[in-house]
């Protein structure tokens, strides 16, 4: 019996393949739209990975994913993949005419090349509906697309809003958190085999929630390490004060499936609109729309506002299998979402060059709120309300200013091998601030900008902070070395744009008064 | 403990020890490298459990504060050669890297680098020209990536890439029969040096009740495998979160309690004796440290610190 069982196993196995054969298995990657994010994401989104982007409530995920839809379609010459998209929506119908209007004023797209009729969409509000979209619909579509001559072959799997199905407070039984465990885990294999089967990228898109502050102690044991502790470092993003005050919805078991994680986060940074916008740049005051309306709406320009105050947004890889984390800066106009470069130093992990290593540091003593004017003014008026950005200096800037003091505490890491090194290391930034003063004028005028203020960056100062971040990256394979300790840079040049608000009144909303409307997830 | 006669496992039923005695098993050595409880079942005409449990008794026990005897194949070692893992802090640990024919499980959370790390091994093994098999079961490390760390090094050799293959797959059944199939395919291509199991977790997620029997026929080919052609093998782990009350009792708590990250698989899980078992722990952003959790001459007991070598990461994991 058990040579039979043998046989027939040694008949069903999977062969393994000679690596040369199948060595073009995860090359394949297309463009965002944009060449800062790729850059970010190693070389833009891969096949055969499950990404997750998170993000609050109008950070502009669903801008991203429908610009992922469009960007699949591309021919290979322009970066993409000439495939299909699925579209998966569980609150909302696909946006169809913001699609459409990207398609019209992204530079990268055009009605040509792309369109909604390579984008399946279909909803599942709930898991059983989505299992059977991903059961039946999905591969249908994909045979189905594989198996025409001329047809676009499915590349791209999106999931709106992913952690919406499994949210305890819409759907009660997953209050039993087992049982959400073994739902998450039987999607993940299902996404898996889909992503392997047909080389898609899969990608979800998942909630954000204010964190809250956990001192759990130490490690129990060696083999047993704190959930809370460890949940900072998958969870949440740590590239800018107070980005690590929100954190994924999904935990425990939900990371452990992904391959890649983003963030997408909005800030407090502000940018004026003709400083980032390109065509209010070049145009002699032309016409330009001040702001951008939910679909269905009619759009409406008005008087160009070239001094409107744009929020800045940030980008960033939390943990990828196919890349350093890393992170960019963005805006959301009319063409789409626009990376830009980082306007903070990147920590020092990325082996530049000591002169930007010095002012990371300086980044550091504007978190700590110094006597410059704008920041004193930004706390008070931000006292009421806890706002994200003063949460994180009382709880997480021990991990954030960490970050760029990597240069004082080599040696520290050296010589401890416990966790007092955390608290050492937290000491070399808050002294680094008393060696600054407020005024620090060799910095970039990038760290200014920590107000509601408008900041009055000229073209030229900018060019010279891309000139002095970029570094020129041969190839993608240079963006995830092995540990030889290349140095390399995924950050990215500049084109700057002024981010609009892609929601309606909704944004204003979160953006004045902090988002309460996330509820209190469970750690789950 | 290759030599100890089978008579002195005490867990055993004397009518099962004097069936082995009559069908030519003295030692534990005879038994471990020469069968299978299948097979055993069938020589000795004894239920499967019951030869199941002979081989979990001949194997040893898993938790000790003492050092463990190791078998002696595995104090020979085919060669005394050490493989880097081309992560320093780990070679340490191992101390100076891996032998053949142990293995190696690399536990930690998400995003903690153990697939990279494993991956990167492989080239060490490519480099002094031996086989490896790739087998990634969660699409952490595509083909890409592994001709990519291949082809990065400076001594990178073009035919470097026919050393390696590679296998993917996700499900519980593909597992089975592969673990099945293996024995088969490293008869088939003897000079196979290294097995990198990636992800290993992924196809037990589903909680099945033949998740024991499918571990215990992992292991009882890993130890034959080891034992006989001095194969190494790298398993790379997630961890699973447990859920404790405040007081420190298992449970399926209310949000908000504590919980912890453990390593999804047990010591008894892999062959004794030849298992180092590693978890990854990151304290900052960039830096961490990583735990030796057991190795093949000790297990530390409760209250015991572990050996820990810190880690920096860039862009990979580097001392």
């Amino acid at each position: 019996m058990e040579a039979l069982v043998d046989a027939v196993s040694k008949e069903l196995a999977p062969r393994p393949r000679p690596l040369r054969e199948v060595a073009h298995i995860g090359e394949e990657k297309f463009t965002t739209g944009d060449s800062h994010l790729d850059d970010v994401l190693g070389g833009g989104i891969r096949t055969g990975m499950l990404w997750e982007i998170s993000g609050e409530n109008n950070a502009g995920k669903t801008q991203l994913a429908l610009q992922l839809a469009l960007t699949v379609q591309l021919p290979q010459r322009l970066g993409g993949l000439s495939g299909a998209a699925c579209y998966i929506t569980t609150r909302e119908e696909l946006p169809t005419s913001r699609a459409q209007e990207m398609i019209a004023k992204h530079p990268l797209l055009s009605p040509q090349l792309c369109g909604l009729p390579d984008i399946f969409t279909v909803r599942a509000p709930f898991y059983v509906a989505l299992q059977k979209v991903l059961t039946e619909s999905v591969p249908a579509f994909a045979d189905g697309r594989a198996n025409t001559p001329g047809a676009k072959p499915a590349k791209l799997l999106i999931i709106d809003t992913f952690t919406d199905i499994f949210d305890h407070l819409k759907d009660e039984r997953y209050e039993d958190t087992t049982l959400r465990a073994r739902d998450l885990r039987g999607v993940s294999l299902i996404l898996h085999r889909l992503a392997s089967k047909y080389r898609l990228a899969v990608v979800i898109l998942g909630g954000a929630r204010d964190t809250f502050p956990r001192i759990d102690g130490e490690d129990r044991a060696p083999g047993e390490l704190r959930y809370s502790d460890q949940s900072r470092w998958f969870a949440r993003a740590h590239t800018l004060p107070g980005e690590d005050s929100r954190e994924a919805v999904l935990g425990h078991v939900w990371p452990n499936q992904l391959n890649a994680r983003i963030m997408m986060s909005r800030t407090i940074r502000t940018r004026p609109r003709s400083v980032v916008d390109p065509r209010v740049q070049e145009r002699q005051g032309g016409r330009d729309p001040k702001r951008r309306r939910i679909e269905g709406e009619q759009q409406f320009s008005s008087t160009p506002a070239p001094d409107e105050a744009i929020p800045f947004r940030r980008f960033s890889v939390i943990f990828s299998s196919v890349g350093p984390p890393a992170f960019c800066d963005y805006v959301i106009l009319d063409e789409g979402v626009i990376g830009i470069p980082p306007e903070e130093q990147p920590p020092s992990t990325f082996l530049y060059p000591t002169q930007p290593s010095t002012t990371s540091l300086s980044s550091v003593p504007t978190t700590q709120g110094l006597s410059s004017a704008p920041r004193s003014t930004a706390s008070s008026s931000n006292s009421t309300q806890t706002p994200r950005y003063t949460q994180s200096l009382s709880y997480a800037s021990e991990s954030v200013s960490r970050a760029p003091s990597m240069p004082p505490p080599s040696q520290l890491v050296v010589t401890q091998s416990s966790v007092t090194t955390t608290a050492t290391d937290s000491q070399a930034p808050l002294s680094a601030p008393s060696t600054y003063d407020a005024s620090v004028p060799t910095r970039p005028p990038s760290t200014v900008p920590l107000s509601q203020s408008v900041v009055p960056s000229s073209q030229p100062d900018l060019d010279e902070d891309w000139d002095m971040y970029w570094k020129g990256t041969e190839g993608d394979d240079q963006l995830y070395a092995n540990a030889g300790g290349q140095a390399d840079n995924p950050e990215e040049a500049a084109e700057t744009g002024p981010p609009v608000e892609a929601q309606e009144t909704d944004s204003d909303y979160y953006w004045k008064d902090g988002n309460d409307d996330d509820a209190l997830y469970t750690d789950l | 403990m290759s030599d100890r006669p089978l008579s002195t496992l005490s867990s055993l039923a004397p009518p099962v020890l004097s069936a082995l005695a009559g069908a030519g098993y003295e030692t534990v050595q005879d038994l471990l490298s020469n069968s299978t409880p299948e097979q055993l079942s069938k020589d000795l005409n004894i239920p499967l459990p019951a030869s199941q449990a002979v081989f979990s008794a001949a194997a040893g026990p898993s938790q000790r504060s003492l050092p463990m005897t190791q078998s002696a194949a595995a104090m020979m070692g085919t060669t005394a050669k050490q493989y880097s893992t081309a992560c320093p802090p780990l070679d340490r640990l191992l101390g100076g890297g891996l032998k053949r024919g142990f293995i190696l499980e690399i536990n930690g959370p998400p995003g903690s680098g153990k697939e990279q790390m494993a991956a990167t091994a492989v080239r060490t093994f490519v480099e002094c020209d031996q086989q490896v098999l790739f087998v990634d079961m969660q699409n952490m490390v595509l083909p890409a990536t592994i001709k990519r760390i291949l082809m990065n090094s400076p001594t990178a050799d073009p035919d470097g890439m026919d050393l390696v293959r590679y296998l993917a797959f996700h499900t519980t059944a593909e597992f089975v029969a592969f673990v099945r199939s293996l024995p088969a395919y490293l008869e088939a291509n003897p000079s196979t040096a290294l097995l990198v199991l990636n992800s290993l977790a992924f196809p037990f997620q589903p909680h099945t009740i033949k998740r024991f029997a499918m571990l215990d026929k992992l292991k009882q080919v890993l130890a034959r495998a080891c034992a006989s052609m001095g194969l190494t093998v790298i398993i790379t782990s997630q961890l699973t979160t447990k859920m404790l009350e405040g007081n420190g009792q298992p449970g399926s708590a209310p949000p908000g309690s504590k919980s912890v990250m453990i390593p999804s698989f047990r010591d008894s899980d892999f062959p004794p004796g030849r298992t180092y078992r590693v978890i990854i722990v990151p304290l900052t952003r960039t830096t961490g440290v990583i735990r030796l959790l057991s190795s093949p001459t000790h297990v530390p007991s409760r209250g015991q610190p572990a050996r820990e070598e810190p880690y920096q990461r860039i862009r990979g994991m580097i001392s």
